[in-house]
């Protein structure tokens, strides 16, 4: 693994979907770091401060929320994040084509997925995640 | 028809003509607006005379009235002996005949008359294509402005305009481009401006606002033509109302616009209790919830539907309401 460490951000303005996010991200067996903000401008904040090129961000975003959505969240970290080491993966309950494809322009978003997030999706995401990033933190069934 | 197109009193001339020849009834016209005026009202005249004995007449203008008002019936033109060559100059071969109007008789004028109409049978089939033209623009669909290159005054319009813009014959040819739409010059002038912010002369299309007689302002597509007649260059402007097509297009992007706001709306307001909900049962159904979570999960999920109804009874609501108004 050639990240030091990795951080998981959950951006949801619904305290019931981090929660249900939280333990769907344990079903996983992830050992990594997790904070949730509940608007994207906290969220912008405390990654600001916090980020380190030598430590893997992951970051399920929540499109629909108050005082900053999370496109203007994505159009802030743009400034500063990286792709090598940050991946935004977009959780809306948006069946709209308009918003994957939104999501499709940015640099850092890797995956869109549409809530509710089931075992399978995360399953599928993992693989993603390992391969992109050579790291086997989260757990697939074929590890 | 006299048409008087000076200061200078006609009397004499009308008087001699009437003393000689019995019958004669003038109809005085002041200038060739208002000659053009009587004609497009349906007036039909034996024969037009115009004074051109005025010191302060423009040529180019003059030759093109007469080239209108020989088409219209025989044309017999007084002027002074100064002027006699510069306006045989400038008279359509056969069209017109040319008396001096201090000593014209009225044998004279009586056999103008005559020799005119003579000539002007001989060129019936040059007319006849004319008057093809003439119906041709009359009957055209779309609005057809003929101006003046350097000063956008109306020379002429077809009916399509006089309809749908709501001015008559006579209100277009006392009035400019610029009077009905502020941007709009002659084709001259619009050439000067372009080259002087170095645009593109060549794109002559444009989309303009032009005002009718009622009030309304419409859009105009108006592309500017060459165009000569009688030898002096002019501009052709062929003008489509676009307005309805241009408003038909804001009504289509209002509509996409509410559809915007219905997809954004199920999205992520109706869709989003839903899924949380669907998320929650998921859980449970997978064991993942310790016993001391059970009654938090099901009040979430109960939250979670009661979200769900209130929602649906809001879109109710508001449709009902939106019907009723």
């Amino acid at each position: 693994m050639r990240f030091m460490k990795t951080r998981i951000l959950l951006v949801d303005d619904d305290p019931v979907y981090t929660m249900i996010m939280r333990k769907s991200l344990q079903m996983q067996n992830i050992s990594a770091h997790c904070e949730s903000f509940d608007n994207g401008l906290s969220a912008v904040e405390y990654f600001r401060e916090r980020y380190n090129e030598d430590e893997l961000n992951l970051i399920f975003l929540d499109i629909n929320m108050p005082i900053l959505d999370g496109w203007g969240f994505l159009d802030r970290i743009e400034n500063f994040a990286s792709p090598e080491n940050v991946g935004v993966i977009v959780v809306s309950s948006s069946v709209n084509e308009k918003d994957v494809q939104r999501s499709k322009s940015s640099r850092l978003v890797i995956d869109f997925l549409i809530k509710p997030v089931l075992r399978e999706h995360l399953e599928m995401l993992s693989v993603k995640i390992n391969s992109r990033y050579s790291t086997t933190l989260f757990k697939t069934r074929r590890d | 028809m006299m048409i008087q197109n000076s200061f200078i009193n006609c009397d004499y001339f009308t008087e001699n003509i009437n003393a000689g020849i019995s019958g004669i009834q003038f109809v005085l016209t002041e200038d060739f607006e208002e000659a053009q005026s009587l004609i497009s009202e349906g007036r039909e005249f034996d024969a037009i005379a115009i004074d051109l004995s005025d010191d302060q007449m423009k040529w180019n203008d003059i030759k093109f009235q007469i080239n209108i008002l020989s088409e219209q019936a025989p044309l017999v033109v007084l002027t002074s002996e100064r002027h006699y060559c510069k306006v045989s100059e400038v008279l359509p071969s056969g069209a017109a005949g040319c008396l001096i109007k201090k000593t014209a008789t009225p044998g004279e004028f009586h056999n103008a008359i005559l020799c005119t109409e003579k000539l002007s049978r001989l060129q019936a089939a040059k007319c006849a294509s004319e008057l093809r033209f003439k119906q041709l623009f009359n009957s055209y669909p779309t609005m057809i402005f003929i101006c003046d290159p350097e000063t956008g005054k109306f020379l002429d319009v077809n009916e399509s305009a006089i309809d749908q813009l709501g001015y008559s014959y006579k209100d277009f040819l006392s009035k400019k481009l610029r009077d009905l739409s502020s941007s709009l010059r002659g084709k001259a002038l619009l050439l000067r401006e372009w080259r002087s912010r170095d645009e593109n002369p060549e794109s002559i299309t444009q989309i303009k606002k032009f005002k009718a007689k009622n009030g309304e302002i419409l859009d105009l597509q108006v592309v500017f033509l060459p165009f000569s007649i009688g030898g002096k260059d002019v501009d052709m402007l062929l003008a489509t109302n676009i307005s309805s097509k241009i408003k038909q297009g804001r009504i289509i992007e209002m509509q996409n616009e509410r559809f915007d706001n219905i997809a954004w709306t199920q999205s992520h307001i109706v869709r989003a209790p839903v899924a949380r909900l669907m998320a929650l049962i998921n859980i449970f159904k997978n064991g993942l919830i310790e016993e001391a979570e059970r009654e938090l999960i099901l009040d979430n999920i109960y939250a979670a539907a009661e979200e769900v109804d209130e929602i649906v009874r809001g879109i109710a609501l508001a449709s009902q309401n939106a019907r009723e108004n």
